[in-house]
């Protein structure tokens, strides 16, 4: 699936004494199959730009567009005509959003029936959802003889959040939605989810959008970073074009430490290395 | 400087429901007044359980815990100790009880029979101090996570109690929102002589400290200053941890002798 902004204005609480502007005409391209690392500082609008995406709200001004293979259609501050209207949804459902922390979201009594509660809500059948539920947990690599019929409060905090992403799993996305997947994880289990996830969005063809704090960890699977500042998008491209920002003296986001080092050591005269000959040794230590 | 144990835990144990295993194994410590800890360890180690009978939120099952001059099992107790330690949790979204930021921060403090100037007075310091100024009229569902778990800090810094627990509670904040917790706990050390307790994952965080306690299987298995804690790397990784970026980078340029804990101190190393 690919996602363009166009022009894109958010504000909550319209007409009311809290009125507050969370984008302004803000413009960008998710492109397909690409995994995108969303950047910036608390309050500076990407949790608003994912849920314009997923559509649990809609653009004041500007256009949203989604294309997945020959469909195309656009969400705009109008109500759409019947048409539209279904095709959104069908972009929508498409869409996967694990929310922070999403462990704090299961319910049901056990892991298997929390992981079949999306695909039973699309009427599939019972050997579907079984099947359904098997797959998900192995993508998940989770052994579903251990865990099917455990109660999904009684795992540890890395096990919670596999089963909570099983449960999005489960609906098939084409689009994965990541807020800081790995919050709350220690180092260990935040690398090997990292590690799942990729493999994941590189077999099942997702576009994927992630959002973290966290560029060390996140630097060598990222193909476009984005970032907000202010209610805008100030930069997007790619790891050799930030570098290039970087070296220019451009602080738009806090670089991986092994920048912040040369960065250092070049300010101090100690080396003369470009950032960018960095790229091949960044992409070894992030590993 | 001398120092005198303020938190002390004998052979605690504790376990959840009928208790098939421990959550807390046998862990026995003692914190010095006016220090800075770290508990480092694996999801479901035993840190948050441990630190929850700091405050006797958790009573042990066996054992004992001493907060200054009181017993965290005798019920007449805990008001005494809830006072003297504050504690701020990972999801700030239970903890924001009241109708505004203004009001969350002063809620606290009235129930500890301020008065009303000194009330203002510790509002305005930590609203400025955690950049909350612009927000204070706001209601808690405008705010984003990170802004929420800021005003959560700074509501119980407010109360300025002796010890201040923090249980993951800059997992939300950016670069920027770390980087003024850490200096308001700097303020904290030395304005106020708090006991700073924190549970973190960010091995960047851990270095400065002055012990650090690591835990696995609800035991401590390991504790002292964070450049001992981090030399015994061997095990680091079985307790699902990761050296910090200066340690690691030393050991791969292997150049010099001398342990580096900080970033700095690796530049400089590098500059010599
Ligand atoms: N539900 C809401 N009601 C009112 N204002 C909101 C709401 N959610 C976010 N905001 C405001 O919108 C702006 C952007 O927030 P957000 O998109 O959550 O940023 P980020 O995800 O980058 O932290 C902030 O100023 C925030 O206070
Ligand atoms: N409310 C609870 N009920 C039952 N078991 C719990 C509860 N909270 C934690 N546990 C269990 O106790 C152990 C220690 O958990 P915790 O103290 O939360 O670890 P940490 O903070 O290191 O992640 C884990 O096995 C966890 O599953």
């Amino acid at each position: 699936m690919q996602i363009t902004f166009e022009q894109v204005s958010y504000t909550y609480g319209i007409k009311t004494p809290y009125e507050e502007q969370a984008l302004k005409e803000v413009s960008f391209t998710i492109p397909r199959q690409k995994l995108v690392t969303v950047l910036g500082h608390t309050g500076s609008g990407k949790t608003t730009a994912l849920q314009l995406i997923k559509g649990l709200i809609h653009p004041t001004s500007g256009n949203v567009n989604y294309t997945e293979g020959q469909q195309s259609v656009q969400a705009t501050s109008k109500k759409p005509n019947k048409i539209d209207k279904q095709k959104l949804h069908d972009m929508w459902t498409k869409i996967g959003y694990v929310f922070q922390y999403p462990e704090h979201q299961l319910f049901e009594e056990t892991v298997g029936q929390d992981i079949a509660y999306g695909p039973r809500n699309l009427k599939y059948s019972e050997t579907d959802i079984q099947e359904i539920v098997q797959n998900a947990l192995r993508e998940v690599e989770l052994d579903a003889q251990r865990f099917a019929d455990r109660s999904p409060f009684e795992l540890s905090g890395g096990e919670m959040r596999r089963v909570a992403i099983a449960g999005i799993l489960a609906m098939n996305p084409r689009l994965m939605i990541l807020d800081e997947p790995m919050a709350g994880l220690d180092p260990l289990s935040k690398r090997n989810l990292l590690a799942r996830l990729y493999t994941l969005h590189k077999q099942n063809q997702w576009t994927t959008v992630c959002v973290s704090h966290h560029i060390d960890e996140l630097w060598q699977y990222t193909d476009l970073f984005l970032i907000f500042h202010n209610k805008q998008v100030v930069f997007q491209g790619t790891k050799e074009r930030l570098l290039a920002e970087w070296q220019q003296g451009n602080t738009l986001i806090e670089p991986p430490m092994l920048v912040k080092l040369a960065m250092e050591l070049i300010r101090k005269g100690k080396i003369t290395t470009a950032l960018s000959e960095l790229h091949n040794v960044l992409e070894s230590e992030s590993k | 400087m001398l120092k005198t144990a303020y938190i002390q835990a004998h052979q605690v144990v504790f376990y959840y429901g009928e208790g098939v295993t421990s959550a807390i194994e046998d862990v026995s410590l003692s914190i010095e007044k006016g220090t800075h800890i770290v508990i480092l360890g694996a999801n479901g180690s035993g840190k948050s359980t441990l630190a929850r009978h700091f405050n006797a939120l958790l009573a042990p099952k066996s054992g004992n815990i001493q907060v200054g001059a009181y017993d965290t099992s005798v019920p007449e107790h805990i008001w005494s100790i809830r006072k003297a330690v504050g504690m701020v949790f990972q999801n700030p979204e239970n903890q924001i009880v009241a109708a505004t930021v203004e009001d969350d921060i002063v809620f606290g403090m009235e129930n500890l029979g301020l008065s009303r100037e000194v009330m203002q007075a510790r509002l305005e310091k930590v609203l400025a101090m955690f950049d909350l100024e612009s927000l204070r009229k706001k209601e808690p569902y405008q705010l984003s996570g990170g802004q929420k778990q800021r005003v959560a800090i700074a509501g119980v810094i407010a109360m300025e109690p002796d010890v201040i627990i923090f249980d993951e509670a800059t997992s939300m904040l950016d670069y920027e929102g770390r980087r003024e917790v850490q200096s308001s706990i700097k303020t904290l050390l030395q304005e106020q002589t708090a006991t700073v307790i924190r549970i973190t994952h960010d091995m960047e965080e851990a270095v400065d400290c002055d012990r650090i306690y690591v835990m696995h299987q609800g035991r401590v298995v390991l504790q002292g200053s964070p450049s001992e804690v981090f030399q015994s790397d061997h095990s680091i990784d079985s307790y699902h941890l990761e050296l910090p970026f200066a340690i690691r980078m030393n050991k791969e340029l292997n150049m010099f002798e001398d342990m580096t804990l900080t970033f700095d101190e690796l530049v400089m190393q590098l500059c010599k």
